[in-house]
């Protein structure tokens, strides 16, 4: 635009005093100093930046912006905080964004002169007459537009720093890239756009392109946030797991070594009591006897929480823990055999887990009242089979007959479902096969499942 | 006769329990013998294929240290080759997954080494009473057998005839179901070939074989059969008559 030097410069000082304030409002440090200190350091900015424009020319001007704005902000703050990087990204997505905004409202008043120039018949801007008050308006629009969106964009700005906030530094480094990259195909966009008398569908064009991907940008900020959170909590999850399980690694390998002990103890102590009877010195076995009630060999009453270990696929040692934990609190004797290496460590077992659940429930539910009350998992492979096997004790014979009718439980009315639905899930699948017995104070219900033929 | 195995890899046991087997023998005057005592799982095997022994009775220590072999895998392969063998483990209480073995091995007894050598000796001869007592209900009557055996995919397993209530086909291809007082069991099979097997259970379905000697009422409107345990099953309308025919003629025996 041909415009009057002068007329230009004042602009300019307008456009300049809007950016660095702009910034400052976005950091919140409007708030913190007086109106008079804040508009002695933006003076000095904006003569800065004028100085170096006339000095060097245009072309760097937004150099000397940005430069100005960090002087301020170090010469309020104290320059040590700028070693700070959390404080450091702040001011920069306060530059970024501020830049952007003056952008849009210069943008947007050079397209209601254009409007205008329109409306007067005349073709291009570069023939329009410039008056002071058209001047006073051009600034007054700007500054409106910039404050406008500097309110909308401090809502947006206080999103994004609350993420940064929370995910570290090199979520932050990331994003900043991004919008780096961005702002600066902007700076150069404009810049040439600038320079070049473009006709107005160009300006139409290139607004409606920056703006689509702002709105992309933006998008595809929050969504990466959002991943790299869900991320954050994965990682933090697999920590404690890894952790607990070099715990839970410890204590079995410490387990183990006490268990063998005490096996090959015990088998030497028989081979000893035989030998002390061959003897035939009945004080010596006597002795002996003595010795062996003195030391009084108790057997480990809970063993379970060893073997969990031993299975390996997350889910299902998930369910027959929790059962274990249920029937620990209701005093039930809980035993679990598991054959080592006997799943796959990522399959869901959707089908397995259900009915597994149900055995369960329907164990410690049968056994909860009964005192001595014993339920015994066995997971293991036969033939080519996976085997869950849950037994239970039992205090009355079981019906087989209404086993599988809904309601029917020697619990109570309204319960029994669970076999019903076992057999439903057994019936469905041709790899299933369930059997349900009673053997003398028990009642075993097993789950056979076929494994699949995989090769290699 | 019956023939008792005893494995142990070590020898001052084993002798042990050799001792203690051949004193109740001879003393309860059984009918029976210490056929073999080793310390190798697999001389064991070697002579139950060769002797083809059915019936045995085999006292096995679960931890066998100096073979490949474990007491477990023994016992499946004893079973493979004498599908009658009553199997009893000598063990100590720290052997966890007794559970899991009875649940495969089907096993007679357990005895622990840990509970001193007057209880070892007690245990044994209990087992060796209990093992032959079995083999006696074991031996089938003339006509029919006393029992109903099928695989049901982990080994072979039995179950007594007055027991089972009746068949039916499950809803997937070629399983069956096996309906009794104390059990509900789903095996691979056909009915056509157990209806067979067993002459006195009646076809009263395209997939139901009943037992008729477990029937307790029949109920005509709604075509089912009602058994002693409460169970019911459905009766084809065309074959009730007949059905009660059956049993008039079968309770006009007894």
């Amino acid at each position: 635009m041909t415009m009057p030097l002068l007329m230009q410069v004042v602009i300019n000082l307008s456009t300049f005093s809007s950016f660095l304030i702009l910034i400052l409002f976005l950091i919140g440090a409007l708030k913190q100093e007086n109106p008079k200190n804040i508009i002695i350091k933006v003076v000095f900015g904006i003569i800065f930046v004028q100085g170096m424009d006339l000095i060097v020319g245009d072309f760097l001007e937004e150099l000397w912006l940005i430069l100005a704005a960090i002087g301020i902000f170090g010469w309020m703050n104290g320059f040590d905080k700028l070693s700070h990087l959390k404080t450091n990204y702040e001011l920069l997505i306060a530059i970024f964004l501020s830049y952007l905004i003056v952008m849009f409202s210069s943008v947007m008043t050079t397209l209601g002169l254009i409007g205008y120039t329109r409306l007067n018949g005349i073709n291009k801007l570069a023939q329009l007459h410039f008056t002071w008050i058209m001047v006073g308006l051009i600034m007054l629009s700007q500054l409106m537009i910039a404050a406008g969106s500097g309110i909308l964009v401090k809502r947006l700005y206080q999103i994004i720093k609350a993420y940064i906030v929370s995910n570290g530094i090199r979520v932050a480094g990331l994003i900043l890239t991004g919008f780096t990259l961005f702002v600066g195909a902007v700076i150069v966009l404009f810049d040439e756009f600038k320079r070049a008398n473009l006709p107005a569908q160009y300006l139409y064009l290139v607004l409606g392109i920056v703006l689509i991907l702002m709105i992309l940008i933006i998008i595809g900020m929050l969504l990466y946030t959002k991943a790299a959170i869900q991320q954050n909590k994965v990682n933090l999850e697999q920590e404690n797991q890894r952790s607990l399980t070099l715990y839970i690694d410890q204590l079995e390998r410490n387990y183990q070594e006490v268990r063998k002990f005490r096996h090959d103890i015990a088998n030497a102590l028989l081979a000893l009591e035989v030998m002390i009877n061959e003897r035939g010195d009945s004080v010596l076995v006597q002795d002996y006897h003595a010795l062996l009630t003195h030391y009084n060999f108790d057997t480990i009453q809970d063993q379970a929480i060893g073997r969990f270990q031993d299975i390996n696929n997350a889910y299902i040692k998930g369910i027959i823990f929790s059962k274990y934990i249920e029937a620990h609190n209701k005093r039930i004797s809980f035993n679990l055999e598991v054959q080592p290496a006997l799943f796959k460590q990522h399959r869901q077992y959707f089908d397995e887990l259900r009915i597994l659940g149900i055995f369960l429930d329907n164990a410690i539910e049968a056994v909860a009242q009964v005192p001595e009350g014993q339920i015994s998992v066995s997971l293991f492979e036969q033939n080519n089979k996976t085997v869950y096997s849950v037994k239970n004790t039992i205090t009355e014979p079981v019906e087989f007959g209404k086993i599988y009718q809904s309601g029917y439980s020697t619990k109570g009315t309204n319960r029994g479902i669970g076999l019903a639905t076992a057999k439903e899930i057994t019936d469905a699948r041709q790899d299933f096969h369930l059997i349900l017995k009673q053997d003398g104070d028990y009642f075993v219900a097993m789950l056979v499942v076929e494994m699949e033929e995989t090769h290699g | 006769m019956v023939n008792i195995f005893l494995c142990d890899d070590e020898q001052v046991l084993l002798e042990s329990y050799g001792e203690i087997a051949t004193q109740h023998i001879q003393a309860a005057n059984l009918d029976a013998k210490v056929r073999l005592k080793t310390r190798n799982g697999y001389d064991l095997l070697i002579l139950l294929q060769e002797s083809k022994t059915q019936g045995g009775v085999y006292f096995l220590d679960i931890d066998l240290a100096n073979d490949d072999i474990d007491g477990i895998e023994l016992a499946l392969k004893i079973r493979e080759l004498d599908p009658y063998a009553q199997i009893a483990f000598i063990s100590t209480h720290d052997e966890l997954l007794m559970e899991t073995i009875q649940r495969r091995v089907n096993v007679l007894n357990f005895i622990f080494k840990d509970s001193g050598l007057d209880q070892v000796r007690q245990e044994i001869q209990a087992t060796i009473d209990d093992a032959l007592k079995l083999r006696e209900q074991q031996v089938p009557t003339e006509d029919e057998p006393a029992y109903f055996e099928y695989n049901n995919g982990l080994m072979f397993e039995r179950v007594a005839l007055d027991d089972i209530n009746y068949f039916e086909t499950a809803h997937k291809t070629r399983h069956v179901f096996l309906h009794s007082d104390s059990s509900l069991i789903e095996f691979p099979g056909r009915i056509v070939a157990i209806q067979e097997q067993l002459p006195h259970f009646y076809r009263v379905h395209k997939s139901i074989l009943v037992n008729l000697d477990k029937i307790v009422r029949i109920d005509k409107e709604t075509h089912q059969i009602i058994f002693d345990n409460g169970d019911t099953c459905d009766v084809a309308y065309r074959k009730i008559d007949q059905l009660i025919k059956l049993i008039q003629r079968s309770s006009a025996k007894k």
